[in-house]
């Protein structure tokens, strides 16, 4: 069976900006696949290339293993869940979910079972008369959702559709798209900018950069096994830490940094020892212990900065080279250092993992650094 | 949350708060008292005297009775529906245009697609009739459709592309997307949201179009006479409670729709209500503007323009029918004004009514067409006294049509003793109870003859002297006026009146107690001609009208509308006694003959002018 959706080489540029730039990924029908990336990397781009709003540059599309590069819109078989929702402000709820059913001149009984139908679905069968402006976010959020799946598209796609709902609302709505799409096997193409959105709903995350797919895998890959400083970062907030490696035994590899050993995942082939390496640490896997100025051995650093996030402290630690990591340990009295305090900094060799560095190098530090930044205003919110 | 903003200073700043009240509510009276006291005043019961029952709304029924009027009113409505949609067409798609494409310069074409909102509406009249002439294209219902699209579809560019900024292009993508084809999204999203701004810029442009006076009076031409030309032309010869009616009208349904425009416009959507008085008020007003008018169509016209109060109209739609054609019929009420009609050379009427000292310089300027007299087969029944007149010896342009005496108007209840001399214009026991006739000749020879002097005088002192007196005479005067004179004396506001024979004639039928005297000073006499304008578009018709006119029947008919005189001798047999022996109507001889007829007076006119200004503005 060829797969739901596919794109190849896709290219899209505005003006001398490129928005995408060879994008190629595959759906499986039935799939739940999450486009994750940070607003504007292409996300929305993408989308419209497929749903036949906008035309590529280059690269082709198909949909079940036809090309539908060359349709228009309104005859491939997709519906889109827009990022604003884009209700028909002069038609009612029904009517609005009725809208895709009388473009297909289904037979008016037909069309009313569906929308009903569709109502149920949505658990709006109350609020079928009101217009989008009488409705609320969550329930206007609903319409559009039943909208596109009216007419039983095969592939189905939302651009972050829960963006705009706030986060408890949001964490339910979750909850009921992930059902709804298991109940009905709609292939679903879900963007999102969020990855704990991205690493709760998906079958399978592509994560877009740049207008790049830079890595794709299931939830649980992308967290433990990033291939890419970017996704590292973007994915667990890893920390990033610049040193050569040192010898590697089979996916045991040995690194310096910052003149002391420490050790690392190394997955990908035909990198050799020698050669400078981006180490990418979760803060979580990092352990932090008191230093005398004689036992360190390992790797050594002065602690710059503390924030107190939930049950956890979140520690930056200085290293002598000047890089920065964070540590996320749980809060103890025996770990209640002062600014300024020299701490033995390990981990175990599954937290760390070598990455591809990206091209651009410093963007992926400047993530890290708004990534800190935010912790940083949310710990003086808590201060 | 606005309305909470807003009365919040209101009511913390309470001393400021009720200064702005007050400033505002003196700016709404003062920009409102003048049309509500026109609204009360139509509303006002009609004197017993003018109706068998005075009601209220009465004069609605005579107004809506009016069949001028009600033609006036069809022909305003089949402008504006035929405006309203071809310029919401045409607006619409420029709007489109104007929002779908950008290019270069854009924001030019769009400011020019706008300056005629901001034109002065002289100019853009004025600018109309220059391209309708050298177009070649008439004036009539076209080109005054032409105008009225032209300045209304800006205001609908306008109001369309506003609401068309705030479209939110992916709801069309939407549309798109859920597998309407691009014209079926335009017709199912785009177009519903544009709809509030369609209803209310179509509601606007009927009220533009219904309201407008100045560009129409430029471009209407003769035959076309909308509700506004028509009330414009109905107020120069004096406020009636007609007019008050019509105004009246027309101020309810302009506000009424103007109202109407701003909330649709600001709807999110038209709701069913909305949805469905449109569709009523379209099949009413298509209903109305196809509907067969009082005049037919496709038939040969006849543009008479002609004194006020000086047709009757059953004769009129006789000869429409008899002759199946239409007559239209415009008025003026001084030669002044037809004279410079005439010399624009713009407007083309196929018969006038010139009085005969204009006769003589139409005929000199080449104004005039010469008769077929062949066609003029009820020539003989014309008083051989009345041809061949000095103005025209060798009657080749004119056929007199009435005859008319200036004397004297009075109230025997009122005043103190028999009127017999232009000196009662003088006497004080009538202070404010005088009117005169608005009209320099007319004036300057009572005030002659009182003295002995010449009608037609030409010496310095005699006219300065006229002149004194007159200045003299203003604070007895109540009014100048030449329209309604007889009315004044009818409903008693004044007991003396300079006037017309034929009026008062009228007037003295109605109430014994008004007497018409021509004073033993003399007075003054005059004929009016039915003429063919050099430029008439239907010479063979008007000849035709004029040999209709000298009927012997139809002569004495014009004698019982008009209360004047009528030079066709025949006619006097078919009047009855009444009639026939009025010596208002038909002064004797010996009074005729103490009366003169106003003449050219050459280069001393600029004298009698500079007095009257002087006469008028103290
Ligand atoms: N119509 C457009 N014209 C010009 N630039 C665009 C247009 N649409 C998107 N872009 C640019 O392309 C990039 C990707 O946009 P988009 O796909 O909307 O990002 P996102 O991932 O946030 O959905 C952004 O830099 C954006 O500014
Ligand atoms: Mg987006």
């Amino acid at each position: 069976m060829p797969p739901a959706v596919e794109t190849l080489a896709l290219v899209k540029r505005f003006g001398s900006h490129i928005a995408l730039a060879d994008a190629s990924f595959q759906v499986e029908a039935g799939e739940f696949l999450t486009l994750l990336g940070p607003s504007g990397c292409g996300k929305t781009t993408l989308l419209r290339l497929i749903a036949g709003l906008d035309r590529p540059d280059a690269g082709r599309i198909r949909l079940a293993g036809q090309d539908v590069t060359d349709q228009p819109a309104y005859r491939r078989p997709v519906h889109t869940v827009f990022q604003s929702y884009a209700l028909f402000p002069h038609l009612n709820a029904y009517d609005n979910i009725a809208f895709g059913l009388t473009r297909q001149r289904r037979s008016p009984a037909v069309i009313r079972q569906r929308v009903e139908a569709m109502l149920a679905l949505v658990g709006l069968e109350g609020e079928r008369w009101r217009y989008p402006h009488e409705l609320s976010g969550g329930q206007q959020q609903r319409v559009a959702l039943a909208r596109a799946l009216a007419c039983e598209p095969p592939v189905l796609l939302l651009d972050e559709p829960l963006a705009a709902l706030d986060p408890r609302l949001r964490q339910r709505m979750q909850r009921e798209l992930k059902s709804l799409q298991h109940q009905l096997g709609t292939t679903f193409i879900f963007v999102t900018h969020d990855q704990t959105e991205a690493l709760t709903l998906s079958d399978r995350i592509a994560v877009l950069h740049n207008g790049r797919i830079v890595q794709t895998g299931p939830p649980q890959k992308l967290h433990a096994e990033p291939e890419t400083a970017f996704v590292a970062s973007f994915i667990g907030n890893c920390n990033l830490l610049k040193g050569e490696a040192r010898s590697r035994q089979s996916e045991m590899a040995t690194v310096v940094i910052a003149g002391r050993l420490a050790p690392a995942l190394w997955r990908q082939d035909g990198a050799a020892a020698g050669q400078p390496v981006v180490i990418a640490v979760r803060p979580e896997g990092v352990q932090l212990e008191s230093a005398s100025g004689d036992n360190a051995s390992g790797l050594t650093g002065r602690i710059v900065e503390r924030l107190y996030v939930g049950a956890d402290t979140r520690w930056t630690v200085r290293l002598p080279d000047g890089q920065t990591l964070v540590a996320a340990l749980r809060h103890e009295p025996s770990r209640a250092w002062e600014i300024g305090a020299l701490v033995q900094v390990s981990w175990q060799p599954a937290a760390a993992v070598i990455v591809t560095p990206d091209e651009v190098g410093d963007e992926t530090e400047s993530a890290a650094d708004a990534e800190r930044e935010e912790l940083l205003g949310q710990g003086r919110q808590l201060e | 949350m606005s309305s909470g903003a807003g009365r919040a200073p209101l009511t913390t700043r309470g001393r400021a708060g009720w200064v702005l009240a007050a400033v505002t509510g003196a700016v709404y009276i003062y920009l409102y008292a003048p049309l509500l006291t026109l609204f009360l005043a139509s509303l006002t019961p009609a004197p017993a005297a003018d109706f068998e029952a005075g009601y209220v709304g009465a004069w609605y029924v005579k107004a809506l009775s009016n069949t001028a009027l009600l033609t006036a009113i069809q022909t305003s409505a089949r402008v504006a529906l035929a405006t309203t949609v071809i310029a919401l067409t045409l607006g619409t798609l420029a709007a489109l245009a104007l929002g779908k494409h950008r290019f270069r310069g854009q924001t030019w074409l769009e400011g020019l697609f706008y300056l005629p909102i901001v034109v002065p509406e002289a100019v853009v009249g004025f600018a109309s009739v220059a391209l309708l002439a050298q177009a070649g294209l008439p004036l009539g219902f076209w080109s005054t459709l032409l105008a009225h699209v032209a300045f209304c579809a800006s205001y609908v560019t306008f109001i369309v592309r506003a609401r068309l900024v705030g479209f939110d292009e992916r709801l069309f993508e939407a549309a798109l997307d859920l597998g309407a084809t691009p014209t079926a999204a335009f017709w199912r999203v785009t177009l519903p949201w544009l709809t509030p701004a369609l209803v209310g810029s179509a509601l606007l442009c009927f009220a533009l179009s219904l309201d407008d006076y100045v560009i129409t009076s430029f471009v209407a031409g003769d035959g076309v006479t909308t509700f506004p030309v028509w009330l414009y032309s109905k107020m120069k010869t004096g406020v009636s409670p007609e007019i008050n009616v019509a105004t009246s009208l027309l101020l309810i349904l302009s506000a009424a729709l103007a109202a109407l425009s701003q909330i649709v416009q600001r709807l999110q959507r038209l709701p069913r209500w909305g949805r469905l008085s449109v569709s009523v008020a379209c099949m009413g007003l298509t209903i109305a503007a196809i509907s067969p008018s009082p005049q037919g169509a496709g038939e040969p016209t006849l543009h008479l323009y002609i004194w006020s109060n000086y047709t009757s109209e059953k004769l009129l739609r006789d000869f429409e029918t008899r002759y199946r054609c239409r007559v239209v019929v415009e008025t003026y009420d001084s030669n002044e004004t037809l004279l410079a009609k005439l010399q624009t050379g713009v407007a083309r009427y196929d018969l006038i009514a010139p009085s005969d000292y204009l006769v003589g310089i139409l005929a000199r300027e080449g104004l005039l067409r010469p008769l077929d007299r062949s066609r003029l087969t009820n020539w003989q029944n014309l008083d051989p006294a009345f041809l061949n007149p000095p103005c025209d010896p060798e009657n080749r342009y004119v056929v007199p049509y009435t005859f008319v005496v200036t004397g004297l108007g009075y109230r025997r209840d009122k005043a103190s003793e028999p009127v017999e001399s232009w000196d009662a214009l003088w006497d004080a026991r009538y202070r404010g109870r005088i009117v005169m006739l608005d009209d320099i000749r007319e004036c300057f020879g009572a005030a002659l003859r009182r003295r002995g002097a010449s009608l037609n005088s030409r010496d310095e002192r005699e006219i300065a002297q006229a002149a004194e007196d007159l200045l003299l005479q203003k604070p007895l005067v109540k009014a100048y006026d030449s329209a309604r004179f007889e009315q004044l004396l009818l409903n008693g506001e004044v007991w003396l009146a300079q006037g017309f024979n034929g009026q008062i004639a009228k007037a003295a039928r109605q109430n014994p107690n008004i007497a018409f005297v021509v004073p033993k000073e003399g007075g003054t006499r005059a004929v009016d001609y039915l003429a063919i304008p050099a430029n008439a578009a239907q010479p063979a018709l008007a000849e035709r009208f004029m040999d209709y006119i000298l009927e012997p029947q139809a002569s004495a008919e014009i004698v019982q509308v008009t209360g004047y005189g009528t030079p066709n001798r025949a006619a006097r047999a078919f009047l009855p006694p009444d009639w026939a022996g009025n010596e208002y109507v038909f002064p004797p001889e010996s009074l005729l003959r103490r009366c003169a007829a106003i003449e050219d007076v050459g280069a001393i006119l600029p004298r009698y002018d500079y007095y009257w200004t002087i006469i008028k503005s103290k």
